[in-house]
């Protein structure tokens, strides 16, 4: 196996990487920050936070301050997942044995596996910390609303940013093996 | 540098997430709850006692010995003279449609038939042994406020007399007497009847008579404290009723002042109040004797309640409590240097009651569930009796028979015979007590504890 | 630079069958001028090397045509630009259905003394031999029959060697090699009368500089059981060696008196390799390819490099394996310092292997719709100038099947027949695991499995001795990465990068 292949393969899913992670970044050192307002705490307030601190006179700021920590957290540990997850896959379909025309499709079975795994590791990320567990000070103050809220936006950005990267960083003699990869053109 | 700092702030957090404020805030300004008795005390020296015998012409059944029957009335009498001769000096009287006092050679006549004739003029007999003024006698015993008053009636009333005016005029002294501090023992007893019941009223509005019976209750109506009513009944149960069945007898206290003594006079809380706090730290604070209890304690704990004898704080034999209140105020904070903050109103923690026991689960059915843990808290309990209830009602209820009923009643030729409206007199006095009634504080208590995960 | 080979005999044809594979590699020149000469037409090694000669032409100028499927300028594969006489490749010194000597020489009609000292140099059996299976390792028939052949000027074969003279005049370098056994029959005449008449021809056109001839004489390397009651006149091995020696000894003095050649190579094998096939001619005669045939090609690969600069003395050179009872690549020479022959012949059979096993299946009409999506499809062969579906593809798309069956074949055969031959350990190629070998099956000793399992698969990394093995997904990773030439067009892009696929 080429390792120039391989480094050619890591260019544009490391742009998509910079772009995401840069993003996950910046919105985890905000939320790191304990913002007192603006668009985070508003969500926060209205879809997540649970109405029970109110009735027991805790004040938010009390809440507030562990939630944002936890959602923090769940960001950057999303993003170590779909890193490890999506240049895992780029480096692995490098060493399959595509042999042949053919076998490539043979591995989307390999491949499907590490989305299933990348999957099921972030909603298991998300059930340890958003729905009720005692890890994480911030947790119980999450309603399963917000949990799943919070959920579904991590899910929906680091599935992109996983997509984006296996699609474009699988070698180029195995995208066969990965949904629509076939689609792009065979020169990138 | 900021973030480096927050960063390096989350791992600390991360690793160290079971924050617990191992030191214990100073506890929240609040109204303290004050745990005095205030009960109405009634002097228990000794002091005079007055004794009513109802001589209405139907009581001589009473006096009348049958055979196979006990004529218990007559032990009763002779036993209550000299019971409230020990209880203070005695006067004693009789009642009707007017109260005469007789002195103590013709309290000897009271077990005798003629008694319940009429001696005066034919007129005045004609309504004297054929009406019984309770009201006399409430408002003689309301006359009377450090005295003791008897009343031996077989309760006959009625339903006239328990509506509209008539009512008022019994009620009224009543709620004095009440209001004062003062109970109503209601000693009832199966006795041999040999007689005519009167004035039994039928559906078409007249009036039936009915010998027939064998046996009927009389009752025995005790007003003082409730010190003085359970001693003197005690005394009629140990000597007059002592080999008597005790189907044959009932007893019921009547009060606005149900709680004898709230828990934290007698100083039930202590370390093994709660069995899940192990090395609680305890604190009474002395003047006013509300214990607080602090502690740490895990989200995942079983119920923090406690459970008390109804004995314990409850009048024997009274009506007993209907209804109970929780008042709480909890308080939390997260940070000793910042203040405690209020929670809103709610009600987290319940009470409830069986025959025996008072429980009391503080936060409920979802224990600390809902707090939220990492915080400390500072809980103030107050457990309210709220409502008197009506026990008595099931109490005498065998012995009852209402005005619309009796005539059938009667036509049964029942040889037991009940008494008329006895649920509605008793609902009377239930009523009186019931609106002189005001909360009263059980026990109280305060809870300053780290709740961890 | 023009370049002419002639390759002389049974041998010469075999040695042609090497060079032939090899510029398939791009071990060859630019452009090449190849001939073949043999009496015997229909023999088994000519007739596979004719076929092997015209396949390769055909498909070169069909995967270097500009605008429909080009491999483009650059391409290795198929580099050398090889034509040939146009009307036959093969030159037949003695035309006709059973020439004899006798009738060459109008032996009738000789003057009696001349006829007595015919007598003197050939017995009536050689004199009345059919001569249409060659020469039967008679040189001396062999040369009296070339010598006698007719007037070379009227020859189509003979009027390319004029006009390649002629450039030569002009100031274009030409170079001619011949390459033939030095003995046996055709090869051990041809190779010095050929060689002297184009030096005579040179000298007559008074063509004085430009001109540089080279050749490769194959010293005996193989023997054969000759059946005890096998009566006719035949090639005999016990003779080899008293003809070489007699061959050797004309050459010495033939190269002291008159510089004919500027390089000779000079290839031996010891000991000789047994050959299960005694057939003394014909189609029949159709013997497996050996090792000094590989060193007789290389040598005239080296000879036409551009390298190679003529010193103006005549330069003999020779080659053979080594001490040891074991031949590895490291014994195969290198055509020039740029040129390594060892990987480019391992290239042209792990290319071969990848087309055959892999690639064609999956090129059939039956079959290439369900590979459009794969990444090496979309690189080579979605494109407007291919379509699968036609006949044309598809027929080259067979022809180049049939090629690299050609190319197994040739180099499995090759190692296997060498080292059963020598008895000596042959450590080119792990043969055995993709193919079944039968040295008896005299037409068809390879037979090649039709398809391959996952572990025979598994054995290209190590099918090469002595070698970097690279691996299948490797090829497959370096057909979707390598770049593709912008000239290309057609198939071209294909075949060429999915030769450089398999370095």
């Amino acid at each position: 196996m080429k390792i120039k292949y391989l480094i050619k393969s890591l260019i544009y899913p490391g742009i998509v990487a910079a772009v995401f992670g840069f993003l996950s970044i910046s919105f985890s050192t905000l939320l790191f920050s304990n913002p007192e307002d603006g668009g985070v705490i508003n969500f926060l307030a209205n879809h997540v936070i649970t109405g029970e601190i109110e009735s027991q006179g805790t004040p938010f700021a009390d809440a507030a301050g562990p939630v944002c920590n936890v959602f923090g957290y769940s960001v950057v540990t999303g993003l170590a997942i779909t890193l490890i997850f999506g240049f895992g896959w780029v480096v692995i379909s490098h060493f399959l044995n595509v042999d042949g025309p053919g076998k490539s499709k043979i591995y989307s079975i390999y491949w499907i596996i590490n989305s299933a795994a990348f999957a099921g590791l972030l909603i298991i990320l998300s059930l340890f910390v958003f729905f009720g567990g005692t890890t994480f000070l911030g947790s119980q103050f999450i309603t399963g609303g917000g949990a799943t809220k919070l959920t579904i936006g991590l899910l929906v950005f680091y599935v992109l940013m996983y997509y984006l990267i296996v699609l474009l960083g699988t070698a180029r003699h195995n995208r066969s093996s990965v949904l629509l990869a076939f689609k792009l053109p065979g020169n990138l | 540098m900021g973030t480096i700092r927050t960063i390096l702030s989350f791992l600390f957090l991360i690793i160290f997430i079971s924050p617990s404020l191992a030191k214990k805030c100073n506890p929240p300004s609040f109204a303290k709850v004050s745990t005095i008795n205030n009960k109405n005390k009634v002097s228990d020296s000794k002091k005079n006692v007055f004794v009513f015998f109802d001589g209405s012409q139907s009581m001589d059944g009473y006096v009348k010995n049958q055979p196979g029957e006990k004529n218990i009335f007559i032990d009763l009498v002779d036993d209550l003279t000299q019971i409230a001769e020990i209880a203070g000096p005695t006067k004693y009287h009789r009642f009707g449609k007017r109260i005469t006092p007789i002195d103590e050679n013709q309290v000897v006549q009271v077990t005798k038939p003629t008694f319940y004739n009429c001696q005066a003029g034919a007129s005045d007999c004609a309504l004297d042994n054929q009406e019984t003024r309770l009201d006399l006698v409430f408002k003689a015993a309301q006359a009377g406020k450090d005295s003791t008053v008897i009343i031996v009636t077989d309760l006959f009333v009625s339903s006239k007399h328990l509506v509209g005016s008539r009512r008022a005029t019994l009620v009224r002294p009543l709620k004095d007497i009440l209001q004062n501090g003062k109970s109503i023992g209601l000693l009832g007893v199966m006795s041999s009847f040999k007689g005519t019941i009167y004035d039994i009223p039928k559906k078409d509005g007249t009036e039936a008579t009915y010998s027939g019976a064998k046996r009927r209750p009389f009752y025995v109506l005790i007003i003082g404290n409730d010190k003085e009513i359970l001693d003197i009944k005690n005394k009629i149960t140990e000597q007059t009723l002592v080999d008597y069945d005790k189907k044959n007898y009932k007893f019921s206290i009547i009060t606005s002042n149900l709680i004898s003594e709230n828990l934290n006079s007698q100083k039930f809380f202590n370390n093994n109040t709660f069995s899940i706090l192990q090395n609680t730290d305890l604190k009474v604070s002395n003047d006013i004797n509300l214990p607080t209890y602090n502690f740490s304690i895990s989200r995942k704990k079983k119920r923090l309640k406690f459970d008390v004898p109804l004995s314990k704080f409850l009048i024997k034999d009274s009506n007993g409590i209907s209804e109970y209140k929780i008042v709480e105020n909890i308080w939390s904070t997260n940070d000793c240097s910042k203040s405690w903050s209020k929670f809103k109103e709610i009600q987290y923690s319940d009470v409830s009651a069986s025959d025996e026991n008072l429980s009391v689960r503080l936060f409920g059915t979802k224990n600390l569930d809902k707090l939220f843990y990492g915080r400390q808290y500072f809980a103030q309990v107050s457990v309210i009796a709220n409502k008197i209830g009506n026990n008595n009602e099931s109490v005498f209820s065998e012995w009852d028979v209402e005005e619309q009923a009796i005539e059938d009643f009667k036509n049964t030729e029942p040889v037991d015979f009940k008494t008329l409206n006895l649920k509605k007199i008793l609902r009377v006095l239930n009523s009186v007590a019931e609106e002189e009634f005001k909360p009263t504080l059980i026990a109280a208590l305060n809870l300053q504890f780290d709740l961890e995960k | 630079m023009k370049n002419f080979l002639i390759s002389i005999g049974g041998t010469g044809a075999k040695c042609l069958e090497s060079i032939l594979h090899s510029c398939i590699a791009g071990l060859g020149p630019e452009h090449l001028w190849v001939g073949m000469v043999d009496q015997d037409q229909a023999n088994g090694n000519v007739s596979k090397s004719k076929i092997l000669l015209n396949k390769y032409i055909d498909l070169r100028e069909r995967l270097r045509t500009t605008g429909k499927d080009d491999v483009s300028i650059e391409s290795d594969i198929f580099k050398t630009q090889i034509t040939v006489n146009k009307d036959d490749a093969l030159w037949l010194p003695l035309e006709g259905a059973d020439p004899k000597l006798s009738e060459v020489i109008n032996y009738a009609l000789l003057k009696p003394e001349l006829k007595g000292l015919v007598d003197c140099l050939y017995d009536t059996q050689e004199r009345e031999q059919n001569l249409s299976e060659g020469f039967r390792a008679r040189p001396n028939i062999g040369a009296a029959a070339m010598l006698a052949s007719v007037n070379e000027q009227d020859e189509s074969f003979w009027q390319n060697i004029y006009s390649a003279l002629e450039k030569a005049r002009g100031g274009e370098e030409v170079r001619i090699f011949l390459i033939s056994s030095i003995f046996g029959g055709t090869g051990a005449s041809g190779f010095p009368n050929i060689a002297r008449k184009i030096k005579n021809i040179q000298n007559d056109m008074n063509v004085t500089g430009n001109v540089h001839i080279g050749g490769a004489l194959l010293l005996p390397y193989f023997n054969y059981q000759v059946p005890d009651d096998f009566n006719e006149m035949h090639a005999s091995p016990d003779e080899f060696l008293d003809q070489t020696r007699g061959a050797l000894e004309y050459y010495s003095k033939l190269f002291q008196h008159q510089k004919i050649f500027d390089q000779v190579y000079v290839v031996g094998w010891e000991p000789l390799m047994k050959l299960d096939n005694f057939k003394i001619g014909g189609n029949l005669q159709n013997n497996p390819p050996l090792i000094p045939e590989l060193y007789g090609a290389l040598g005239a690969l080296r000879f036409f490099d551009e390298e190679n600069k003529m010193s103006g003395d005549q330069q003999i050179l020779h080659i053979g394996k080594g001490e040891d009872n074991e031949f590895r690549w490291s014994d195969l020479p290198n055509i020039s310092s740029k040129i390594d022959a060892k990987e480019k012949i391992v290239q042209l059979f792990k290319f071969a292997y990848s087309y055959h096993w892999l690639f064609s299946p999956a090129l059939t009409k039956r079959t290439w719709k369900k590979f459009t999506n794969e990444n090496w499809f979309k690189r080579h062969l979605d494109r407007s100038d291919v379509n699968l579906g036609t006949e044309a593809k598809q027929a080259l798309v067979n022809d180049l099947k049939e090629l690299s069956i050609d190319v197994i074949k040739w180099l499995s055969d090759l190692n296997l027949s060498s080292e059963r031959g020598s008895g000596q350990k042959f450590n080119l190629l792990d043969a055995r695991s993709i193919t079944n070998y039968d040295p008896k099956q005299f037409s068809d000793r390879i037979k090649l499995s039709e398809n391959l399992t996952s572990e025979q698969k598994k054995q290209f990394t190590q099918l090469f001795y002595d070698s970097y093995n690279s691996s299948l997904r490797d090829v497959m990773a370096n057909l979707s990465y390598l770049k593709k030439v912008k000239e290309q067009s057609g198939l071209g892009s294909f075949v060429d990068t999915l030769f450089r696929s398999c370095i």
